[in-house]
C-alpha cells in the first residue's frame, strides 16, 4: 500500500459539516470574551527604555548591586518582610482562585498555578479540582493534569460533592443549574427547577446516600434538590439579597447568609430553625505568639475580616472593614478573592481564606480568617485554640478516568 | 526535546501572521478565517486518531478553546498549524487511553463509536476500521505523517517522543493498517 493511497484514504474521511457551525459558534464565543493584545508601540524610545531596564536589572543582580537593594529594603522598613507566603497556617494545601487564575498553594509555601480559571473547588476528598474559566469547565489534578474539560457559556461557582465512588460537580451557566457526573459525563441541565440566582451552590455531606443540592433561585429562595431524583425537596420563602449558602458537616443544619440575615433551616423539612443578624460570627482570638502567624508577621494577618468587604466571589465580611486591622494589612487593600483549604485526607480543617495585598510589601498574601457562615457539628461554630475545624467528610472519591 | 515550537515554516503564508496578529488584537473576522481554514483538518485528525465522532467535535472544539486561551502568549513567527495540531493530537491521544480504562472497568457501558456513516464510501469504512485496530498512538503518527503532512522530526516534536520511535510507529501501524485494509476490501 503506496503512502499515496494512505493520503487519498485520510484525506477522503468524510466530517459532518454541522459540527463546524456548532464549534464556531462557542469558539467565537471564548474569542470575543477575551482581552485583545494592545498594540505595542516600536518607538525607539520605548527601545532606549528597555535598553535601561536591562542594565538596571543586571546592575540588581550583582553583588554590589544586591548590596544596594539590601539597603534600600532597609531603608524603607521591607527588610524584615517576610515572603508573601512561606507557611500554611495548618496542614494541608490552599486552592486559591481570582482574576489572575487558580493556584494550589502547598504547605510550605509552593505555589502550582493551574490556569486561566477564575473559580475552582475541591473535590470532596481534595483529590482533584473543578475549575472554571467562563466557557470551560475543567476536572484536574492538583499537578495541573486535566482530566476532561466541558466547553459552556457562563461558567459559576463549580461545586463538587458526593460519596467514596460516585461523584456529582454542580455548576450555573446564565441563571441555569446544571449537574455533571464526576467523570464529566452526563452533563444535564436543570430546565424543569426554578432559575438559578449567582449564588455557589452547596452539595449536602454524604452522610447519607444521595446527591443532593441546595442552591439559591433568582428570586432568593433556597431550593433542596434530589439531583438524582430530579425532584426538589423543598423551597423556602425568599430572602433579600442571598449571597452564600452551606452544610453543617454533619448534614443537619443548612444556612442561607443573606445581606441582613443569616438563615438555618432543617434540611428535612425546610423549616427555618432560627436567623441571626450578621453579628452572629464573631472574629476569632489571634494565634498564640510564637506561631508562624503571630500578629505581626506578614504572612498570616489576623482577622482577615479587617482588609475587605464583601465580595460577590465569597462570604461577606462580618465586622466594619478597617475595625481590625491586623499587622501587614492595610485598610486598603483590595477586594479579596476567596479561597478554601484542603488538608490531609484523615480530617479535613476547614478554613476559607481571603488574599490581601499590603502596600507596604507590594505581594499577594494569604491571610487565614474564618468566614460566617461556617459550621462545626451544630449552629455555633466551634473554637479550639483561635481556628474553627470541620469534621471530615466520609470516604473518598474516585474520579474515573 | 525540541518543542513544536521549533517547527519551521519558511512558507508561512504572511497572511496567516497577520491574521494571527489581528486574531490577537480582537478581530473577529481575523480569528474567523484561521479557524475556517484550520478546523477541517483540526477535526478530521481528532476523528482519525479517536474513532469516535462524538469524542472528536469535542477534542477539536476544546483545542480550539485552548487555543484561544493561549493566543496573547502565541509567537506570530511560529506557523498557527502545528501549534494547533501538538493539542489536538495530544488530546485525542489522551482521549483514546482513557478510554480503553473506561472500557476495562465497565464494558457493557461504553457504547460502540460510530466514525463513519454506513453509507460512507466502502475504503473510507475500512480504513476507520484499520486505524481502529492500531494504538492510539500509531493512529496519531500516521495522522500527523499522512493527512497533516509533518515529517518524522517534526511528528516527534509535536508528541514529544524520539525519532526513533516516530519512524518504529510509523513502519508498524502501516504494516498492520495495509494488512487490515486487505482484509476489509477483500
Amino acid at each position: 500500500m503506496s503512502e499515496r493511497t494512505v493520503r487519498r484514504l485520510l484525506d477522503a474521511t468524510p466530517v459532518d459539516q454541522a459540527v463546524e457551525v456548532r464549534a464556531w459558534a462557542i469558539v467565537q464565543a471564548a474569542h470575543a470574551a477575551r482581552e485583545p493584545v494592545p498594540r505595542r508601540p516600536h518607538t525607539r524610545a520605548g527601545l532606549m527604555l528597555a535598553a535601561v531596564t536591562v542594565a538596571i536589572a543586571a546592575a540588581a543582580l550583582s553583588p554590589p548591586g544586591r548590596a544596594v537593594v539590601h539597603a534600600v529594603r532597609k531603608s524603607i522598613g521591607i527588610a524584615g518582610a517576610q515572603p508573601a507566603l512561606f507557611q500554611l497556617p495548618a496542614p494541608g494545601r490552599v486552592l486559591v482562585s481570582g482574576p489572575g487564575g487558580t493556584w494550589v498553594v502547598a504547605a510550605d509555601g509552593s505555589k502550582r498555578r493551574l490556569g486561566d480559571f477564575r473559580e475552582a473547588a475541591w473535590s470532596p476528598h481534595a483529590l482533584y479540582v473543578v475549575a472554571s474559566s467562563q466557557t470551560t469547565l475543567a476536572a484536574l489534578e492538583p499537578s495541573g493534569k486535566e482530566h476532561w474539560t466541558l466547553e459552556r457559556r457562563d461558567i459559576r461557582f463549580p461545586r463538587w460533592g458526593g460519596g467514596r465512588a460516585d461523584t456529582r460537580i454542580a455548576y450555573l451557566t446564565a441563571g441555569r443549574l446544571h449537574v455533571v457526573a464526576g467523570d464529566g459525563t452526563g452533563d444535564a441541565g436543570a430546565n424543569a427547577q426554578p432559575a438559578a440566582a449567582l449564588v455557589a451552590p452547596a452539595w449536602r455531606p454524604p452522610t447519607t446516600p444521595g446527591h443532593v443540592l441546595a442552591y439559591v433561585t433568582t428570586r432568593g429562595r433556597v431550593v433542596v434538590l434530589d439531583t438524582d431524583r430530579r425532584s426538589i425537596a423543598w423551597i423556602s420563602h425568599g430572602y433579600a439579597g442571598p449571597q452564600s449558602l452551606a452544610w453543617s458537616p454533619d448534614a443537619k443544619t443548612l444556612v442561607l447568609a443573606a445581606a441582613r440575615t443569616v438563615v438555618f433551616f432543617d434540611p428535612a423539612s425546610g423549616a427555618r430553625a432560627r436567623s441571626r443578624s450578621p453579628a452572629f460570627a464573631q472574629l476569632p482570638s489571634p494565634p498564640p505568639a510564637g506561631s508562624p502567624c503571630s500578629a505581626g508577621t506578614p504572612c498570616c494577618s489576623w482577622p482577615a475580616h479587617g482588609c475587605g468587604r464583601s465580595s460577590p466571589l465569597g462570604p461577606p465580611s462580618l465586622g466594619s472593614p478597617g475595625r481590625r486591622t491586623a499587622a501587614g494589612c492595610s485598610p486598603a487593600c483590595p477586594p479579596p478573592t476567596s479561597g478554601s483549604f484542603s488538608s490531609a485526607p484523615a480530617h479535613a480543617a476547614y478554613w476559607r481564606f481571603r488574599t490581601c495585598t499590603s502596600s507596604s510589601a507590594g505581594c499577594p498574601r494569604l491571610t487565614a480568617g474564618p468566614l460566617a457562615p461556617s459550621l462545626s457539628g451544630g449552629s455555633r461554630p466551634r473554637r479550639r485554640g483561635g481556628r474553627q475545624m470541620k469534621t471530615a467528610l466520609a470516604a473518598s472519591s474516585v474520579l474515573p478516568t | 526535546m525540541a518543542r513544536a515550537g521549533s517547527i519551521v515554516r519558511p512558507d508561512v503564508d504572511r497572511r496567516e501572521r497577520a491574521l494571527v496578529r489581528d486574531a490577537q488584537r480582537g478581530s473577529a473576522v481575523a480569528f474567523e478565517q484561521l479557524f475556517r481554514h484550520h478546523w477541517p483538518r483540526a477535526y478530521r485528525a481528532a476523528l482519525l486518531v479517536v474513532g469516535d465522532a462524538a469524542a472528536a467535535e469535542d477534542i477539536a472544539q476544546e483545542s480550539f478553546l485552548a487555543a484561544v486561551r493561549a493566543l496573547d502568549r502565541f509567537d506570530r513567527r511560529r506557523p498557527f498549524g502545528p501549534w494547533l495540531h501538538r493539542i489536538v493530537v495530544n488530546r485525542a491521544i489522551d482521549w483514546s487511553r482513557a478510554r480503553s480504562l473506561r472500557r476495562e472497568l465497565a464494558a457493557d457501558h461504553v457504547p460502540e463509536p460510530q466514525v463513519l456513516e454506513r453509507d460512507a464510501p466502502e475504503d473510507a469504512r475500512a480504513l476507520a476500521a484499520g486505524l481502529a485496530g492500531l494504538a492510539p498512538e500509531h493512529r496519531a503518527v500516521i495522522v500527523l505523517r499522512y493527512l497533516l503532512d509533518y515529517t518524522p522530526g517534526e511528528i516527534a516534536e509535536i508528541l514529544d517522543v524520539p525519532r526513533g520511535t516516530v519512524n518504529s510507529r510509523l513502519r508498524r501501524g502501516l504494516d498492520r493498517l495495509e494488512s487490515s485494509l486487505r482484509e476489509e476490501l477483500s
